[in-house]
């Protein structure tokens, strides 16, 4: 089985090719806001570097978000495109599931993301259960949350500017990651969409007047 | 079945002389063998007796019809077509340039034949046939292949794929509109219209190629709107544009959203040269000259809010729905001018500013409404109307003057005002100038018209590599 695997979540691009069960190439490069120009030239480089190409794709895994919006839809456009045009099998994964598996502690995972404005993306894993599920919320209620489950826990972000302790910065294990959820079932692609996790400011807005 | 007749096979070759008696009176095949190296017979052999047969010489790299026969008591059961398919096959894969033959005139069920598989009439040889006229056909083998654009435009709020063959010809175009999930908003909301696009693509991706029965195979370049328009609209569009690419290692093609309006004109009627091009939208109101394809010279654009932005401004101020234009363009039918409102920008030069009127009508429906005064809607979208009409009008016509351009063509979705195109098609046949518009449904963005744009585009190799980023803002060059 050949799986590619595909997040722009953030400004770095994180995509790499597994092959029976090996990880024969990757890249992880920051392209800060040049993401949109580079996501497709260099995943062309990757399928070069892996000497296949993406006919013998067989998945096609996935990160839908949450993260930066415009980051999230580079990735998605890419698989979603890929999957139907190509009809390959297609799953996706939130970027927070990559985080948490990149890491192995028996203390809870807890995957952040900055939202900013003193929002983040987070969720709470131990031993591969969802304590708690992935959400927008405020930084200093998630460690209220966390600090009243009274069990040790471990941040892993790649957002230098959150100011938090117990951190670990995030690089992806892919392989790790595409096998963990290789057999996740698979999806019509034209169905498959980004992960936001939070509506628009219009949106919101609109609630707002309306419930006024 | 058909076999290319062996010139040592007597046996065959006595049969068919004896079987088209008339045709070999003449001339002998095997003469014809020994003494023409250029000479071959597609026989038809029907229980393994000839029927008819097809003679014809093959000089390097053409081909000569020299005698075509199908026996009377075996006609119309398509064995001439078979023999001219067998004829086909043969100088496609010999890469024959040209076949050539020479046929009575009055000899309707051949010429209809030959018809059929592309011969042309290139000229009559007179007295051929012992006084009848011989016809000299043509069938070229050798055409320019067929280009297939497949247009994507989701610069704004519309998400669409076309597929354009040779710059003219529309084979299928499927537009999503978003306009109903903005409305609530009273206009764009950028973020909103990104997360639809991405949503939509690939469904609209794939009723487009159904629609016209093809495959990303049968594609031959992919162009795509990368700017002017709202960053994270572009950005859903380009990033399928370079994957497709990619995928198929197809030639990727950048079009500017304007070029993709005039274009829209394209599919209507062949642009003719010289011509200027008003364009006019909700984020555009530009002058161009075009001396040629793909030769942009600015000539004028707005300062300011863009027409069709006015008019959405100046609907919210009537209260009327986003988007304000096609009603304002109704309400104004029914009015009269009865407003005083100034001609914004009424100067030497080719530009447009709109925000002063759009500021006047706020301030003229404000200052009434303190008075007491109840607006008259259609009155004030008429008088708002004329003003509008007047100062583009005015600009482009001196602008034919002075640069001698007898084609108009108008381009945007502002084009689909009735108020607009009515005022220039009586500007036109006054000054004899030929004047193009675009159907409505080619005026507001489709990608039809990128796609169109596109093969011009093609044809002059501007593409890009797999970097193309799109750019909110920039210049049509």
């Amino acid at each position: 089985m050949n799986y590619f695997y595909i997040d722009t979540s953030s400004s770095y691009l994180y995509s790499g090719i597994i092959s029976n069960n090996k990880l024969i190439s990757e890249v992880k490069i920051n392209f800060g806001s040049e993401l949109s120009k580079y996501t497709v030239s260099e995943i062309q480089k990757l399928f070069k570097d892996a000497n296949i190409s993406p006919k013998d794709i067989d998945k096609i895994i996935v990160v839908s978000g949450p993260g930066s919006f415009t980051g999230i839809r580079i990735g998605m456009t890419f698989a979603k495109i890929f999957a139907y045009s190509m009809n390959k099998e297609i799953t996706e994964i939130t970027s927070l599931d990559a985080m948490a598996k990149s890491i192995n502690s028996k203390k809870i995972i807890v995957p952040l993301i900055d939202a900013r404005r003193g929002y983040v993306y987070a969720e709470a894993i131990k031993n591969d259960k969802t304590i708690i599920e992935p959400q927008y919320m405020k930084l200093e209620d998630l460690i209220d949350k966390l600090n009243n489950l009274n069990e040790e826990y471990i941040f892993i972000t790649n957002d230098k500017q959150i100011k938090i302790e117990n951190v670990i910065r995030y690089n992806p294990d892919i392989l790790n990651i595409v096998l963990s959820y290789a057999s996740k079932k698979s999806i019509n692609p034209h169905l498959i969409e980004p992960t936001y996790l939070k509506l628009t400011e219009a949106e919101e807005n609109l609630g707002t007047n309306n419930d006024n | 079945m058909i076999i290319n007749l062996n010139k040592n096979d007597l046996d065959l070759i006595k049969e068919l002389t004896e079987k088209f008696p008339n045709v070999f009176l003449s001339y002998s095949i095997k003469n014809d063998f020994e003494n023409n190296p250029y000479t071959n017979y597609l026989i038809y052999l029907l229980n393994d007796k000839v029927v008819g047969f097809l003679n014809y010489y093959e000089i390097y790299e053409r081909m000569e019809i020299v005698n075509f026969n199908v026996l009377d008591q075996f006609q119309n059961k398509h064995i001439g077509s078979y023999l001219l398919d067998e004829l086909m096959k043969i100088a496609t894969s010999k890469k024959i340039k040209n076949i050539t033959l020479e046929v009575r005139i009055d000899n309707e069920k051949a010429i209809y034949l030959y018809k059929k598989y592309d011969f042309v009439e290139v000229g009559i040889r007179k007295n051929y046939y012992n006084g009848i006229d011989g016809i000299l056909m043509e069938c070229e083998m050798i055409k320019m292949d067929d280009i297939y654009i497949l247009g994507i435009e989701s610069s704004c709020d519309e998400t669409s794929f076309s597929i354009v063959k040779n710059g003219t010809i529309e084979i299928s175009t499927v537009i999503s509109s978003q306009i109903d999930i903005h409305k609530k908003f009273g206009g764009v909301v950028p973020e909103i219209a990104s997360r639809a696009h991405i949503k939509n693509i690939t469904y609209v991706l794939d009723e487009c190629l159904k629609k016209a029965n093809m495959k990303m195979d049968d594609i031959t370049a992919i162009a795509v709107t990368y700017g002017p328009g709202l960053i994270g609209s572009l950005l859903v569009g380009v990033e399928c544009a370079k994957t497709l690419a990619f995928l198929y290692n197809k030639p990727l093609i950048p079009v500017h959203h304007i070029s993709g309006h005039i274009y829209a004109n394209n599919l209507v009627k062949r642009l003719e040269f010289p011509l200027i091009a008003l364009v006019i939208s909700g984020g555009h109101t530009e002058l161009i000259l075009m001396d040629k394809d793909y030769s942009f010279k600015k000539l004028g654009g707005t300062l300011d809010d863009a027409v069709g932005e006015c008019y959405d401004k100046v609907g919210r101020v009537i209260g009327v729905e986003y988007p304000g234009g096609p009603v304002i363009d109704k309400l104004a039918s029914l009015g009269k001018h009865t407003y005083d409102l100034p001609i914004p920008l009424d100067d030497d030069s080719y530009n447009f500013s709109f925000s002063g009127l759009k500021s006047a009508v706020i301030n003229l429906a404000h200052n009434e409404e303190q008075r007491g005064n109840k607006i008259n809607k259609e009155n004030l979208a008429c008088s708002f109307q004329d003003v509008v009409i007047k100062v583009l009008t005015k600009k482009t016509m001196r602008a034919l003057k002075e640069y001698n351009v007898n084609n108009l063509i108008l381009a945007g979705g502002v084009a689909a005002n009735h108020g607009i195109r009515e005022k220039f098609k009586e500007l036109c046949e006054e000054n004899n100038i030929n004047y193009t518009f675009p159907s409505i449904k080619y005026s507001t963005d489709n990608a039809a018209m990128i796609a169109s744009s596109g093969y011009y585009a093609y044809l002059d190799n501007r593409f890009s590599d797999l970097t193309l980023n799109p750019i909110s803002s920039v210049e049509l060059k």
